[in-house]
């Protein structure tokens, strides 16, 4: 029989060490393999030895690996688990401008600054305003001018000319000879005084070299 | 946890929180070692973990066990600073050895917290041990710890480590003929 007459390879016995801790399972014909460990007392010893040497194996790796989680290792991460969730727990931390003064991070004290600004600002116009309208007053017939208010439409206008009118320093009435001569006079010689040099430099020289021109 | 945090009971939910992190950082901590093969990395990933399932707790289905979906966040963790540090290593002067087998190694545990088993365990022959366990390939020997000292199974192993079940099962059985090798010639050496 084949179970009794050959002895089982490592392969055989790690299946199944696996077997027993499963993580393997036993196929159909490995029914000889359990058979025969049964049966055989050599193969039995060297599974044994296997098994030990493989707990063996684990221990030390477990004990290696547990070496690395002493006690305060475990509480420092513990901490440090714990703060960084409170840390997400407070939500995002805004950060000051550095050069910011302490006013400013307050969030208060420019809004009332603002204020205080936009109230200054007012008062400014107010005072602006009504000392323009005190000096206006003050200048002579500045009273008659504000009191007219806006200016007239164009259907009030032929009523608000008629003081006008009567303002005006009117002369008597001339004849047409009269006027005539008045306008001659007006053309011919210039009454500003500032006029009458350059008149004499351009238009009378003219004439003077005009004439001879003409004789 | 996830009810404390639904109703905005802070202080209920920072206390269950506190509870779950003392009930679960120890073995976190060794699964993440496994798998990172450094005490730094692995216990900055295991931060990271706790943290992402306190932010996503709302998400966590009550009806499967929170052991499953933990081990998956902290699997994803650790993937992501795998290969945050090969992109790291990759840029690194060569010949310059920045992870040793494990880490740097922490304080040995006191003697008092070792079972009867690990006191009968000399030191030499577990020098010897995880000699042998250091000399498997990586994949062999994630798979070994994970499966053999954890005792996760080959399917949860692969959903850890993004093999596939079967593949789990053969890293594991030549992970274990490998040491049997390894602990035969030992012995034979000796």
């Amino acid at each position: 029989m084949f179970a009794v007459k050959r002895h089982l390879d490592d392969n055989a016995l790690i299946r199944r060490y696996l077997a027993d801790r499963g993580l393997e399972a036993l196929k159909a014909n490995d029914e000889a393999l359990l058979r025969h460990l049964v049966q055989c007392p050599a193969c039995e010893d060297r599974y044994v030895a296997l098994q030990i040497a493989f707990d063996q194996a684990r221990d030390a790796a477990l004990a290696d690996a547990e070496a690395a989680c002493s006690p305060d290792r475990m509480a420092h991460q513990r901490d440090r688990i714990l703060r960084r969730v409170e840390a997400q727990y407070a939500g995002p931390r805004v950060l000051p401008f550095p050069a910011a003064s302490q006013g400013a991070r307050t969030g208060q004290h420019p809004r009332v600054i603002r204020r205080w600004v936009a109230a200054a600002a007012v008062a400014g116009l107010v005072v602006g305003l009504t000392a323009g309208r005190l000096l206006h007053l003050g200048e002579p017939g500045a009273e008659s001018t504000a009191r007219r208010g806006p200016l007239p439409a164009a259907s009030s206008a032929p009523a608000r000319q008629e003081p006008i009118m009567r303002a005006v320093n009117v002369q008597p009435v001339m004849n047409e000879d009269q006027f005539l001569s008045e306008v001659e006079l007006a053309t011919a010689s210039p009454r500003t005084a500032e006029l009458r040099a350059i008149y004499a430099l351009t238009l009378e020289e003219t004439r003077d070299v005009v004439r001879p021109g003409k004789d | 946890m996830k009810a404390a945090v639904l109703a905005g009971q802070r202080d209920q939910a920072r206390e269950a929180f506190s509870d779950l992190v003392t009930a679960h950082q120890r073995h976190a901590t060794r699964l993440a070692l496994y798998l990172l093969r450094d005490a730094t990395e692995a216990d900055e990933a295991v931060q990271d973990a706790f943290v992402k399932v306190f932010t996503h707790i709302t998400s966590y289905r009550e009806d499967l066990p929170f052991e499953a979906w933990f081990t998956r966040i902290l699997a994803n963790t650790c993937r992501d600073r795998q290969k945050a540090r090969r992109r790291r290593e990759r840029w690194e002067v060569a010949g310059v050895d920045r992870h040793p087998e494990f880490g740097p190694r922490v304080e040995a545990a006191p003697a008092t917290t070792l079972n009867p088993e690990e006191l009968l365990l000399g030191d030499e022959r577990r020098r010897e041990l995880m000699k042998a366990i250091d000399a498997l390939p990586d994949r062999q020997r994630t798979v070994l710890l994970l499966c053999h000292v954890e005792g996760q199974s080959p399917r949860d192993v692969g959903e850890m480590t993004g093999l596939n079940e079967s593949t789990v099962r053969v890293h594991l059985f030549r992970a274990l003929r490998k040491l049997r090798i390894a602990l035969e010639g030992g012995r034979v050496r000796r």
